[in-house]
């Protein structure tokens, strides 16, 4: 019970600590076309690393907060980031920890589905048929930033996932 | 006690969850969508924790810029004093002359009853803390909300000119939606002659910070450089107040209206401080 309410603190931690670095410090990096979406990279990582059930969670909290300050309705993001967290969890027992091509291939398509879900609900539906333009000056430079800073935040997570498990076998031994 | 509540979690497969949080998500988009006020309480509890860590992040990056910032300001003022000194002698003999031209047109103001300009409203000052984080959205958040008194359909302006309206208000937070969001569409028109448009914001054009202008008359006399600013009609902003300058106007296939962009007076890619008129555009009319 204790590592789980651990782990729950780590995990909410992060989720605020990612969402104040993409809002606040790199809205303010000047050469930089937009911010690497870190929620997002936050949620695959946990669905792959964890498995289903915290993917799911932590997707569906990532949403809520971006939908809270976004000013629309409510769940609109945390659907998605929901089912994000979720089909990455499927995903976890063919996961090698140390191989870096499937996170990567994985942030590709989630972000993806990301965009393609937004454009669908926000403009697609308003008949905003522009989706070549849309495509190139929207979706693919956060593609690439989200990408790249998936290398690093995944590796971040990584890093802490591995210590709290050590932990937790620590305290297991201890118990038994 | 512990292990029978381990082994109840257990029992529960995420798949459940999901397919049950599935129909939660969509009602609640739905119940968000046409009663907005339903989720006023969170967003204000979540933004009493997030808004201030977001301001302090703010603050500490700012230190930062401005220490260094200092060091290099200081050789520029002292370049700068010298000349600054012989251009304030030339601009005392200019302050005069404007003194009188200046009494001249608050004359001729009471004489055309124009002196409702916006510069009369109450505004309040605010700090942009965050942005949006996707970039299909041009919209921001703000460190002020209802405490400060400020009301969902409030007009933001910044360096004279318009920036948004508040789409969202919560305790200490507001969301602006700008000018030029894909959703902006606001009723606008020249100031040398009234003449009617509509500026609307547009994706494609979002990155360059350009929107759109359209439906204005062939005969509005709408040209390259016409100062373009929100009309008496429009139900959300207030008149009068600066949008930008038209650029690239042509006229349209049907040879009865133009159209043509707008360079808004704002430059969004860089804003830091706003101000929120405090007077909205239905209050506005009642209380005149």
């Amino acid at each position: 019970m204790k590592h789980v309410i651990k782990r729950t603190g780590v995990t909410c931690l992060l989720i605020l600590v990612f969402y104040l670095l993409q809002t606040v410090v790199f809205d303010k990096i000047p050469f930089l076309s937009g911010a690497p979406n870190l929620l997002l990279v936050l949620t695959f990582s946990v669905g792959l690393l964890r498995g289903r059930g915290e993917g799911m969670a932590t997707g569906f909290f990532c949403g809520l907060l971006l939908d809270i300050f976004s000013g629309g309705v409510l769940c609109f993001y945390a659907l998605i980031y929901m089912y994000i967290g979720y089909l990455n969890g499927i995903l976890t027992n063919v996961l090698v920890h140390e191989m870096i091509i499937l996170p990567m291939l994985v942030c590709l398509v989630s972000e993806l589905l990301c965009q393609a879900y937004q454009y669908i609900f926000g403009f697609f539906i308003q008949n905003k048929l522009q989706f070549v333009a849309y495509f190139k000056q929207i979706v693919m430079p956060e593609l690439v930033l989200t990408v790249t800073a998936a290398l690093l935040g995944y590796y971040v997570i990584l890093q802490i996932n591995q210590a709290l498990e050590r932990a937790e076998q620590k305290g297991a031994k201890k118990f038994a | 006690m512990g292990e029978k509540l381990r082994a109840l979690i257990l029992m529960i497969k995420p798949k459940t969850v999901l397919f049950v949080m599935t129909f939660v998500c969509i009602g609640v988009i739905g119940v968000t969508y046409f009663h907005s006020d339903t989720a006023v309480p969170l967003r204000t509890a979540v933004g009493y924790i997030v808004v201030p860590l977001q301001s302090g992040v703010n603050n500490i990056g700012g230190l930062g810029q401005a220490f260094l910032q200092k060091q290099m300001d200081l050789q520029d003022a002292r370049d700068t004093i010298a000349e600054q000194e012989q251009e304030i002698e030339a601009l005392k003999s200019q302050i005069e002359q404007y003194q009188e031209e200046n009494a001249e047109v608050k004359q001729l103001r009471k004489l055309f009853e124009l002196s409702q300009t916006y510069q009369e409203y109450g505004t309040v000052g605010a700090t942009v803390v965050a942005s949006d984080t996707s970039k299909w959205f041009s919209r921001f958040t703000i460190d002020k909300g209802s405490d400060d008194g400020l009301e969902e359909g409030m007009n933001v302006i910044a360096d004279g000119g318009l920036v948004g309206i508040l789409t969202q208000v919560s305790g200490n937070f507001s969301v602006v939606t700008s000018i030029i969001d894909n959703s902006s569409n606001i009723s606008a028109m020249s100031r040398e002659r009234n003449a009617l448009c509509v500026v609307s914001g547009d994706l494609e054009l979002m990155q360059e910070g350009r929107i759109r202008m359209s439906y204005a008359d062939v005969d509005s006399g709408i040209r390259e450089d016409s100062i373009i600013v929100t009309s008496n009609i429009s139900d959300l902003y207030l008149p009068g107040i600066l949008i930008g300058y038209a650029k690239d106007v042509t006229v349209d296939a049907n040879q009865l209206t133009l159209s043509g962009y707008i360079e808004p007076k704002v430059d969004f890619s860089s804003l830091k401080d706003v101000l929120v008129i405090l007077t909205t555009k239905q209050n506005g009319e009642v209380s005149k």
